[in-house]
This record gives C-alpha cells, sequence and structure tokens, in this order.
C-alpha cells in the first residue's frame, strides 16, 4: 500500500528497523547535523526521529528518511533488500502508467491550524543551521509549487534549497535549468510576484518524484501516482491557485518579489563543498498552515558524500534520463547517474553499430538533466552492470582505447555549484568510450572473453552452504 | 549587535525560544542568522572563519543567481515585426 503522509512512512520504516527515536532532548545545534551525516554513513542507514529540542518544545525533527537504499526501497513497497538493479528495473516499469492524475480533497490535516497574520518560520519550524557555516537556517527538503504565470498551466513541483532569513521572508535557489526559473522569468518580464507554494515534510515518494528531472510539461503529481500506482492527493492552497501535497505537515505560502535579489548562502551542497554567497530570489510569507502540533519537520543533512540526498536522488536521476532516452534508443539497458547527481554517469546499452556509444553520450547531455549535470560519460556495452562499479572499471581496463574513444567537450553547460569550475555553469564535458568496437570500427587484438565456468553457479551454492 | 560574519553594527535579535532557552539574531545587510547556543565560531566576529567573512564591496559585487531579464516590452498586436532586409 502506498503511504500517504511522512508519517505512515515512518511507521513502516519503524516496523522495518529503518528508523531510530532520539527521545532525548538535542540541540539543534550540532546534534541533528552530526546524528544525520551519522545516520547516512551507517551501513543500511535508518530514519531518525528527535522527539524533543531545545527550544521546540511541541515541534519534532525527521531525519535521514531517504537515506540508505534499504529506506529507498521501503519507500517503493519492496523488501528492503531490494538490489540497485532491481529498484532501477521497478521504477522504469512505474514510469510507463504515468499519468495517474492527482485526486482532489477536500480536507487534509495541513489545514488544521491556519496563521494568515503575521506568520513566524521562527515559531512555526524547528530549524537549525546544517552546516556551520551555512549563511542561516535552511530547508533543504522541501518541496515548492508553482505554475507559468502567462498561461496559468504547467504546475511544478520541485525541491530548491531555501534559507530562512526572517520571520516571513526565504531566499530560494531558482537556478535556470530548473522549471520554477522558467516560471520567475516569465514572471519578472511580466514584473509581477510569483505565486508559490512551500510544502513541508512529505510522503517520501512526493520528495523522489519533486527532485527527478521531469521534461517542463509533465506534470509531476500525475508521476507521484505512476510511481505509488495510485492516485496523490492534493488539496488547493488558501491563496492563489495551487495544488498542495495533501499529505504534507506544513505548508508556506508566499510569492517571489520580483526582479529583485537579496544576499544568500553560503549552503554545504551535495557536492561536499560549500557554494558561495551570492544573490539570489526571496519570497515574501504570508501565510502558513499547518497540522496541528506535535509537527514533524522533515529535513536533509547534505555534506562529505554520500549523503541522504546521494540516495534520494541516485535512481531519480539514473531513470529520468533512461525513460527519456529509450524510445529513440531501445539498445539501452540501463543508466548509473548516482554520482553527485549525475556528474559522473555510466550508459550501459547494445550498440547497433561502431561509433554508436558517442552517439548515446551525446543524447545523454540533451535530456533535461542531461544538459547539465553530467561532466563525466562512461559507456560500456550491455554485458556490464552500470551499478556494479568492478565490472564498469573492467571495462574501462579492457575495453577503452583512449586514442579513439576519449571525447571531450570544452566550454558546455555545467553544474553551478561544481566546485571544479573556471567559469561557473560551464565545464568540459568528457566521454569515456569503454564498449568493445563493432563493425565497421576496428575489432580487438584478442577478442575472445573468457566465459564463467558453467558449474560456477552449482558450486557457489555448494560453497555458502558449507559456509554456514 | 555585530554580526559576526560581515560586522555590521545593525544586527538585531528576531526570536526568543518559548522556554527562553536561546535567541536566534539576523543581519539585515548579509542575511546571516545565527542562534545564541551556537558555537563560539559562529556567535563572535572576531573567531568566525575569515574564509566566509563577507564585506559591502563582496556584497555589492556577487553575481545574480538567476540573472533579472529584460522587462518585456508591451506589443501591439496589429504590428507584425519588420522582416531583417534582404541580401540581395
Amino acid at each position: 500500500m502506498p503511504f500517504n503522509s511522512l508519517r505512515a512512512f515512518l511507521d513502516k520504516a519503524e516496523a522495518e528497523g529503518q528508523l531510530v527515536r532520539i527521545k532525548e532532548k538535542v540541540k539543534p545545534e550540532p546534534d541533528i547535523r552530526a546524528a544525520a551525516c551519522a545516520a547516512a554513513k551507517i551501513a543500511a542507514g535508518p530514519a531518525i526521529l528527535f522527539e524533543k529540542i531545545e527550544g521546540y518544545p511541541s515541534k519534532q525533527v525527521a531525519m535521514n528518511v531517504h537515506g540508505s537504499f534499504q529506506n529507498h526501497a521501503l519507500m517503493l513497497d519492496l523488501p528492503k533488500e531490494t538490489s540497485l538493479k532491481e529498484q532501477f528495473q521497478e521504477l522504469v516499469r512505474r514510469w510507463d502508467r504515468y499519468p495517474i492524475p492527482a485526486r482532489r480533497v477536500s480536507n487534509a490535516p495541513l489545514k488544521e491550524v491556519i496563521i494568515d497574520k503575521n506568520p513566524s518560520l521562527y515559531k512555526e519550524l524547528p530549524l537549525f543551521r546544517v552546516n556551520p557555516m551555512d549563511g542561516g537556517f535552511y530547508l533543504s527538503k522541501a518541496c515548492v509549487i508553482s505554475r507559468d504565470p502567462e498561461t496559468g498551466e504547467d504546475q511544478n513541483l520541485g525541491m530548491y534549497r531555501m534559507q530562512v532569513k526572517d520571520h516571513d521572508r526565504i531566499g530560494i535557489q531558482a537556478a535556470a535549468q530548473h522549471d520554477i526559473a522558467i516560471h520567475l522569468r516569465k514572471a519578472e518580464e511580466l514584473d509581477i510576484p510569483l505565486r508559490i507554494a512551500i510544502a513541508v515534510s512529505n510522503e517520501p515518494v512526493t520528495s523522489l518524484v519533486a527532485s527527478t528531472p521531469l521534461h517542463y510539461h509533465q506534470d509531476e503529481y500525475s508521476m507521484i501516482g505512476a510511481i505509488r500506482g495510485e492516485s496523490a492527493e492534493v488539496i488547493s492552497s488558501e491563496r492563489g491557485n495551487l495544488d498542495l501535497p495533501g499529505g504534507a505537515e506544513v505548508v508556506i505560502e508566499g510569492e517571489i518579489i520580483p526582479r529583485k535579489r537579496f544576499v544568500e548562502g553560503p549552503f554545504a551542497e551535495y557536492t561536499g563543498y560549500y557554494s558561495s554567497s551570492m544573490i539570489q530570489a526571496e519570497v515574501q510569507v504570508d501565510l502558513i498552515s499547518r497540522r496541528r502540533d506535535p509537527i514533524i519537520f522533515e529535513n536533509l543533512y547534505s555534506g562529505l558524500p554520500w549523503t541522504e540526498i546521494d540516495y534520494m536522488m541516485a535512481m531519480s536521476t539514473s531513470v529520468a534520463p533512461f525513460k527519456q532516452m529509450k524510445p529513440e534508443f531501445p539498445e539501452l539497458q540501463a543508466i548509473n547517474a548516482m554520482y553527485s547527481h549525475g556528474y559522473v554517469t555510466i550508459i550501459s546499452s547494445k550498440m547497433r553499430f561502431g561509433g554508436f556509444a558517442k552517439t548515446l553520450a551525446l543524447r545523454l547531455l540533451t535530456t533535461p538533466h542531461g544538459i547539465n549535470y553530467p561532466k563525466f560519460i562512461i559507456v560500456v556495452d550491455d554485458d556490464i552492470d552500470p551499478f556494479d562499479l568492478q565490472q564498469v572499471m573492467w571495462a574501462i581496463s579492457v575495453r577503452f582505447r583512449p586514442e579513439r574513444d576519449l571525447v571531450l567537450i570544452p566550454n558546455a553547460p555545467g553544474s553551478t555549484v561544481d566546485p571544479a569550475h573556471l567559469v561557473r555553469g560551464i565545464t568540459t564535458k568528457t566521454i569515456i568510450d569503454a564498449t568493445k568496437p563493432v563493425f565497421p570500427d576496428i575489432p580487438l587484438a584478442d577478442a575472445s572473453i573468457v566465459d564463467v565456468p558453467p558449474e560456477t553457479p552449482f558450486w557457489t551454492e555448494e560453497i555458502l552452504k558449507r559456509r554456514k | 549587535m555585530i554580526c559576526p560574519r560581515c560586522e555590521f553594527v545593525e544586527a538585531y535579535k528576531v526570536y526568543q525560544a518559548e522556554d527562553k532557552s536561546w535567541e536566534v539574531y539576523r543581519c539585515p545587510r548579509c542575511n546571516f542568522n545565527w542562534r545564541s547556543t551556537e558555537e563560539q565560531e559562529l556567535t563572535e566576529p572576531k573567531l568566525y572563519n575569515p574564509r566566509f567573512k563577507l564585506n559591502e564591496k563582496q556584497i555589492q559585487d556577487m553575481a545574480p543567481k538567476p540573472p533579472v531579464p529584460p522587462l518585456r516590452k508591451t506589443q501591439d498586436p496589429g504590428v507584425r515585426e519588420k522582416k531583417p532586409p534582404s541580401r540581395t
């Protein structure tokens, strides 16, 4: 059964041994960040629920909810030991159910308390500094809903870093490659505020899809339905015309101030580095609606990889380009874009003809996510599992011919938070073709691969039995 | 109150915990927020990591993300854009 709220998922995680409750009182800093960092680095890391926070007697904090592949599997209602490749293939199958449109409800717990006069983020959320040199208290896992201000269509649900700066002001990072930046650009061209809603503490598939690079015209709620196998529940915003995730604990409503930028950052990014301070867009908050206390504030720790964000985005950045490329390239087997949002991406495919690996790598670079994020693309044959790095390294070791198989594309679009940039937002795309050359290319000199002895599976079983 | 990061002197208390266990301060110039119970390296201007310090010039020189687009010109729907001159 899909989960309808963060609470429902936390119950499941607890039943599966994937939730740890911290019942003692903790300090907002440094306890929450340190425990969340630890949880993501423990094998099969659990979600953490802090039940008592100094200064916030009626609030709780949930961290590391997506922070292991075991929790990722539970989110998809799969056994927690489901392998990575199986989780990838399951998401690929569920993607085909798109669209399953959202179902509108008229009542949800997030409407229990509505604060429309002088809302205070400091009062309503148990805020804390995620990493010591961050410029403030961040909402690092909230989902932002907006619409095209010109047409009223193309509602978007996305996850962007947000810095609380005052009782009713939040900075938002609307990087140019993200859908919300299209809405913001149109609003600013017209010199009108962009109405948005920020949903905090959501059921986990909502966060997964919010951080998935869909096409601009695709509807995230219909994809949440497809992944869950059941319609997402939405409820109308108090102001404007936005659909809110029905399971959210807290929703912040407001508008992005047009044509103004304000100091934001730094923030410890998924790269494991602090991104520098810049001037960014800012939201004027005018309303907060929420559950009755005690609310659970879900936030995300990002720091030296791997942390929760790497687990949360591992599959979404892999499955999205795979589905976007597959119709034109049925030879594709799988894509592994798990490393720093796909800065390193591995494509596994059958080869149509010689040189085809380059075609695939170039096509990746025209998918919504591929335009900016990947800078190191490895293409392997279909006999290589891209999620098994031992196999990938073997393919590079024995099939890669640098004089023919290394391609550099300089001065190409890159991630704006890549610490290795020379010009922010510009990178060199690197393609490593680690596939066997096929006709009409020149074959490898020694082309006979050693077979695994056919009796190996029998002996694997025998050895494992005796080992017990 | 002095901002630990940019040393602007008009930082102020913006919130206090219900049980008075801490206060939050904010800087109206660089938007830095801090809690009174955080490490001294984050609350004391002299101890704040110099690599992360900000000053007025740095703030003035910051790049906007995303850039602010030009305002759209009001278009008269009756007037079509002129074709570029022919090369012949």
